[in-house]
């Protein structure tokens, strides 16, 4: 997964300082990529807990599954309802 | 995109989501990862990395067990151990690819009109139902097909079991069928001769009866430019029962009917007593011409 660089730039985000943080792509109700991803906290059906960039991402939803998990990519599958960045404090 | 050949393996340890950034850090990556009890854990890798995959997992905090294949591997292996199966599903391509030689059906498209003709070609160059079809053979067919009047272009297609032939009509009209010969409809005098292709039979002023030639084709040509002015006579009859304004009537139809230019006319009148009989004698003369165009 690579999320599009555009975006940054339109958004005016230097890519460089964006770089290293948790980037997250939600397909409504299908599935879920997340790029950046050191490691999985928590693993459930209901709720993944994932340890990304410089702080968590927690992810809930149903029937949650990991499709694919290599090279700090990860593919969810199932339909996610939530998903929450947690930053960690310096 | 997963990958095809997979392997399925049960990680059991105090942490087995470590297990899994260990295998990532190691540039293994996993898939359908799942829970299956507290410290165990049930996931598949690529097929080529299960040596890998045992040797990051090395040491006595994980426990590994591979499980078998998955995805189209296990498939494979599953065929293996069928030969029957394979030699059922070789043999069914045979015969699909023997049956695939012969014509079981013959479609003509494009113009339904030569499909009788197609299908006597067909026949005669040995390309008929259950026969066996031949590049070769197809081009024969082709080239007879071609040569049909009106045909632009002729394709033979064998399209599994089925022969399609497709034809192109030429758009062009085929050149109509022309006159050899000019005739006279009637008796009469020539009175003018133009001949432009041909040979003239008659000469300028000499009598002619119905259905004489007045001028033909001549040995090796197809057809004759003609052009002819005869002059003839002919009496025609009106009968009325009033005789006012009827002679008018009289001539007028003497000409319709004669086709010809009007010469010179005599009518006489007979009867009487509200049933008249017009005769007119009408000298006409009737211009004829075989190809000629618009002058004819």
């Amino acid at each position: 997964m690579r999320l599009s660089e555009e975006s940054l730039t339109a958004l005016g985000v230097n890519a460089d300082v964006a770089a290293g943080g948790a980037k997250v792509v939600v397909y409504a109700g299908v599935c879920a990529c997340f790029e950046n991803v050191k490691g999985i906290v928590r693993l459930s059906s209901e709720e993944v807990v994932l340890r990304a960039g410089r702080g968590e991402v927690c992810v809930r939803g149903k029937d949650l599954r990991v499709a694919r998990f290599g090279l700090g990519d990860l593919w969810l599958s199932g339909k996610v309802t939530q998903v929450e960045i947690s930053e960690e404090t310096p | 995109m997963k990958p095809l050949f997979l392997d399925e393996y049960e990680l059991t340890a105090s942490m087995p989501l470590r297990a899994l950034e260990k295998l990532g850090d190691g540039g293994v990556s996993v898939y359908d990862v799942q829970k299956i009890a507290p410290g165990k854990l049930k996931f598949r890798a690529k097929s080529k990395e299960s040596e890998k995959i045992f040797a990051i997992l090395r040491g006595s905090c994980y426990t590994v067990n591979k499980y078998g294949s998955v995805g189209l591997k296990r498939r494979l292996q599953k065929l293996v151990k069928r030969p029957g199966a394979i030699a059922a599903a070789l043999l069914v391509c045979l015969l699909a690819a023997a049956a695939n030689l012969f014509v079981l059906r013959v479609e003509v498209d494009g113009s339904v009109r030569y499909a009788s003709q197609t299908q006597e070609i067909l026949r005669e160059e040995g390309l008929y139902l259950f026969s066996a079809y031949s590049e070769q053979t197809a081009e024969r067919v082709r080239a007879r097909l071609m040569r049909l009047s009106g045909v632009a272009f002729v394709t033979l297609e064998k399209e599994g079991c089925v022969l399609r032939v497709t034809f192109q009509e030429s758009e062009e009209t085929p050149v109509p069928q022309r006159e050899t010969q000019l005739t006279a409809p009637c008796d009469g005098v020539l009175q003018e001769l133009t001949v432009l292709r041909g040979v003239p039979l008659v000469q300028e002023g000499e009598k002619v009866s119905a259905g004489q030639k007045l001028a033909d084709c001549g040995e090796g040509e197809s057809f004759a430019v003609a052009r002819a002015v005869l002059s003839c006579e002919g009496v025609y009859t009106y009968a009325c029962g009033d005789a006012q304004g009827a002679k008018a009537r009289a001539v007028a139809k003497a000409v319709f009917l004669s086709g010809g230019t009007p010469v010179k006319y005599e009518v006489a009148l007979t009867g009487g007593g509200g049933k008249f009989l017009y005769t007119v004698r009408l000298q006409y003369l009737l211009r004829l011409g075989v190809n000629f165009g618009e002058n004819e």
